[in-house]
């Protein structure tokens, strides 16, 4: 298939028609989702409330003085300054309109509470109760933002499993916490990864527990290694586009194409290995040669046949067909039987 | 973002963060290495540290962990504004494999025998990942460049068991051996990607090679073969790992441009090369999908996929004697199954309560498939999936998910298909007191199949007499206790089962046979308690206890499969396997800090039984490390 040269004709053509069509100035604006900033006064309940920048916010209330040393430190936090260069970003554009939040609130008053030894607090509950917002308008905070070009790995995010499941950025993301828990740019390191995920995914961690299984206990493998919790288009949010795909980024000895091939079945490998973690050796999820013998006939016995000749056939099958993935040499039989 | 700054924001210094540790790891191990699959069974200094600098506009992060020469995490991050970000991911692992010890139950007969030629051997593979992204964007401008890659290899010696002797039925012997692993599996993509007002676009290539080394083809000698295909004796070549080479190409389209409606498209194209034996398979996939959300509370979800998978495999293959190259023989090769697979889905999210909400989804998927007579697979195959799912908050303290899936698939292709399941799951969490977590998970499911489908040896398809039913159910449960600010209790506890019965077709006297019903069934319990408690600021004590019994077996009744022995004996299966883990930390004034961990890992194999290919084995690990903290 000469696929490649018809994805470049698409973008040759796609590419200037769209600058036509939306203007250079538009495609500059990198603008968030419209009516974002509608909404998020329909969230706080109170369409008279107005932004009033970080330096209000910031001066007023000193609780949250350790957070934005936290969020100061934070990816996020360099887009507080013009000077970044970066798209400007604000308390506000989390939490809200501040107006209301600050109302009544004077430099005079904070300098007289100081002096009374006391910090002056702000009306909180007039921003946006995002811990108590429906999931999805959780992400919509970042994903005004986020659109799939700023962070491309959310090109499948809005029909995933976890945007459908009421999974929200955060869940996962910590914006004003991450570097006073260690963390870097919001998000855990992938040694770590395994202790989040089990947050909801415990029975997997459990599973995990199975005599044989993937070292995602051990820390050295990560859930991320296989999955993308962003969403993807395949079952299970794999990172590659099918099963073996996924599988054959570490087990590429195992991908083929080959000769003889084993039916289809190893364009899905669960349909023999659980890839967490399972009872059977090499995390099969049934023991051979009961994991055979659903599809295949075994071999010529009796009651007759000796003890030797029932334990090489019965045993482990995959003792004699040792390429069972699939092989280019044929078998004595001249077959593909995967002996060779 | 939608306002002028009334001032310039004066960005703070942010004081950078390093911290060093260094130490010795001990470690001692008896019997099976599977006792302790995945830990370089060696003594080894260990050595680590941790580096963030934050001054804008750059942002450094190092972090390194390094166990010994195969076992390491390094990570490196850096970015300069948001025009360049870079992570590379470095890490190494060494797994332990088995040597497995062929039975021969009876010496004096020469087939079926066994040639062991690895006696005392230890293996174990040492495997490298390494990963890297670079994202170059441009200034003022939402385009980005990038390139990622991976580097995955494999480096170590494992056992090859294979058939030898003649490799035919009067002539079987088992062989076992050791072969050197040397391989190296290398990606690279190169993308772009614009946001280009109503929508954006990525495209990207990718290129994928592996490379076999060591070992990468075995010989050995193999006497004549009187199959159909006859064939002399001769020094032939079998297991080869071929090498592979492969490319893929993807365009992206995401919209989200009115924010009530986004849209998502994605068609790539991955081309497969077997460089040894010139099969090919190229693989189309395109996939769409639409999110609506009329209103806050209701939301549909449409996805489309169509696959086609084009195989491509030699019509002929030739083996040849190394040692005499007019000894060689050509062979017929049926063509690979080539496939067609569309899949349409539709979904529905409503909130039907603020605390109450409700999906459901039904999807339809066809699988075309080629050559498919050859294979004894039908034409096509349909797939029905109906699922229904309900979280709700029954309590302020009390949350319940529920979840039903059906399944109906029409010509199932392989016998572990089912033609219909049913699937049920439910969640219930509980918080009866503030310090008390509970979770109950269960899960159950039910796959039934009317009629099996097997081939014969003489190529023809035999109906079985009996239907298959497969059940599956686990269950999970959990309790944390938060005994106080700086005492908490973990226990948890798996159930896991499951069974097949169907009926076991062999031959006997030179006949089709069948051993009707039988049962397959496996178990696993897994106990579990881990306790965290930092009894003064400066000190932190960690530790977890881990026990998993599990066992299979299954249970044939025709006399040709119990006489003289059992068949089931030769694979019957009850392992113990119990892990504990002990941790604690003392911080010094000064940032010092002295840390020490101990792992314990045992594996029974509670049957003992001389059959199967489980051995017993136990290790021990002590970590004495030291750390700073700038």
């Amino acid at each position: 298939m000469k696929f490649s040269g018809i994805i470049y004709g698409i973008f040759l053509v796609v590419l200037p028609v769209t600058i036509a069509i939306s203007g250079c100035e538009s495609l500059k604006s990198s603008r968030a989702i419209l009516p974002m900033k509608e909404y998020e006064r329909m969230i706080v309940g109170r369409l008279d409330a107005q932004y009033v920048g970080t330096q209000n916010c910031l001066s007023a209330c000193h609780y949250h003085d350790e957070i934005r040393h936290n969020l100061d430190a934070s990816t996020m936090g360099v887009q507080l300054s013009r000077k970044s260069g970066m798209p400007l970003v604000n308390c506000e554009s989390c939490h809200g309109p501040g107006s209301l939040a600050i109302e009544g609130i004077t430099p005079e008053k904070v300098e007289m509470d100081a002096k009374n030894g006391k910090q002056t607090a702000c009306n909180y509950t007039t921003l946006i109760d995002i811990k108590n917002l429906p999931a999805q308008a959780q992400s919509l905070i970042c994903l005004k933002c986020h659109t799939a070009n700023a962070t491309f790995n959310l090109h499948n995010w809005n029909a995933g499993a976890h945007a459908f499941s009421d999974v929200s950025c955060i869940s996962c993301h910590s914006i004003c916490s991450a570097f006073k828990m260690g963390k870097y740019d919001l998000k855990v390191q992938p040694k770590d990864t395994a202790e989040m995920c089990y947050k909801c995914h415990q029975d997997v961690r459990a599973e995990f527990s199975l005599p044989t299984h993937h070292p995602v206990p051990e820390k050295k493998l990560f859930c991320t290694d296989c999955h993308d919790a962003h969403g993807t288009n395949n079952d299970k949010l794999l990172r590659k586009e099918t099963v073996k795909q996924t599988c054959a980024m570490c087990h590429a000895d195992k991908e083929g194409p080959f000769v003889y091939e084993h039916a289809e079945i190893t364009e899905d490998c669960t349909t023999c290995h659980n890839p967490h973690g399972s009872v059977s050796n090499n995390l099969l999820i049934l023991r051979e040669p009961f994991l055979c013998l659903q599809c295949h006939q075994g071999h010529s016995t009796s009651a007759a046949s000796a003890m030797e000749r029932k334990g090489a056939y019965y045993t482990q099958c995959t003792y004699c067909h040792s390429r069972i993935h699939g092989t280019d040499l044929p078998s004595a039989s001249g077959k593909g039987k995967f002996t060779q | 973002m939608y306002e002028e700054e009334p001032e310039a924001y004066v960005f703070p210094a942010i004081t950078p963060v390093l911290s060093a540790f260094t130490g010795y790891g001990f470690v001692d191990a008896k019997g099976s290495a599977r006792g302790n699959e995945y830990e370089y069974l060696h003594n080894s200094i260990l050595l680590g540290g941790e580096l963030k600098v934050f001054s804008f506009p750059h942002r450094l992060h190092l972090d390194l962990d390094l166990r010994n020469k195969n076992d390491y995490v390094g990570e490196a991050s850096y970015a300069f504004k948001d025009i360049v970000s870079f992570r590379e991911i470095n890490r190494a692992l060494f797994h332990n494999l088995d040597n497995i010890t062929l039975k021969d139950l009876d010496p004096v007969t020469p087939s079926p025998g066994v040639d062991i030629r690895d006696a005392g051997k230890e293996y174990g593979l040492k495997a490298g990942l390494n990963s890297f992204l670079l994202r170059l964007k441009t200034p003022d401008f939402p385009s980005h460049f990038y390139i990622d890659g991976s580097l995955i290899e494999r480096k170590g010696v494992q056992q090859q068991i294979s058939l030898s002797g003649s490799g035919y039925f009067n002539d079987i012997v088992r062989k076992s051996r050791q072969r050197d692993i040397d391989w190296e599996t290398r990606t690279v993509t190169v993308g772009v990607n614009s946001h280009l007002g109503p929508f954006e676009l990525d495209i990207s290539h990718g290129e994928k090679r592996f490379d076999a080394g060591g070992d990468k083809v075995l010989y050995e000698d193999y006497a004549a073969a009187n199959s159909a295909a006859p064939r002399g004796a001769g020094r032939y070549p079998y297991s080869l790992v071929p090498e592979l080479r492969g490319s893929t190409n993807t365009i992206k389209l995401h919209t989200s441009y009115t924010g009530g409606i986004v849209a998502a498209a994605t068609l790539s194209q991955t081309d497969r090369e077997n460089r040894d034996s010139g099969a090919k398979a190229d693989y189309l996939i395109g996939n769409g999908e639409i999110t609506w959300a009329p209103v806050a509370k209701l939301a549909f979800f449409l996805k489309y996929r169509h696959k086609e998978t084009d195989s491509d495999n030699p019509d002929a293959v030739t083996l040849r004697d190394i040692n005499d190259p007019a000894n060689s023989y050509a062979y017929g090769v049926r063509p690979s199954i080539s496939s067609k697979t569309d899949t349409a889905s539709t979904a529905m999210r409503y909130r039907l309560l603020a605390a109450v909400t409700l999906r459901s989804e039904y999807t339809y998927e066809t699988v075309r498939r080629e050559n498919a007579n050859q294979w004894a697979v039908p034409d096509s195959t349909q797939r029905h999936v109906f699922s229904l799912s309900a979280d709700s908050r029954v309590l302020k303290n009390l949350s319940l998910k529920t979840q039903y899936t059906h399944r109906e698939i029409h010509n199932p292709a392989y016998n572990t298909e089912p033609d219909r399941s049913d699937e049920g799951k439910i969640s219930l969490s509980w918080i009866p007191l503030q310090r008390i977590n509970t979770l109950l998970v269960y899960s159950l499911s039910e796959e039934k199949r009317d009629a099996l489908l097997y081939v014969d040896r003489s190529g023809a398809v035999v109906t079985s007499p009996g239907k298959r039913d497969v059940q599956r159910d686990k269950v999970f449960g959990s309790v944390l206790f938060l005994l106080n600010d700086n005492l908490s209790l973990n226990t948890a506890y798996l159930y896991m089962r499951s069974r097949t019965q169907q009926d076991v077709a062999y031959r006997s006297n030179s006949a089709n046979a069948f051993d009707t019903q039988v049962p397959y069934k496996e178990k696993a319990h897994n106990y579990s308690v881990d306790l965290s408690y930092i009894p003064w600021e400066n000190v932190n004590i960690n530790a977890g206890l881990s026990q998993t019994i599990s066992s299979s077996r299954f249970f044939p009744g025709a006399g040709d499969l119990l006489e003289p022995v059992s068949i089931d004996s030769f694979s019957e299966l009850k392992i113990k396997e119990t892990t504990l883990l002990l941790s604690g930390g003392y911080k010094f004034k000064g940032g010092l800090q002295l840390g020490v961990a101990y792992n314990y890992r045992t594996i029974k194999n509670e049957l003992d039984n001389s059959f199967n290919d489980w051995e017993d084995g136990i290790s021990h690990a002590l970590m004495l490390t030291i750390s700073k903290r700038w």
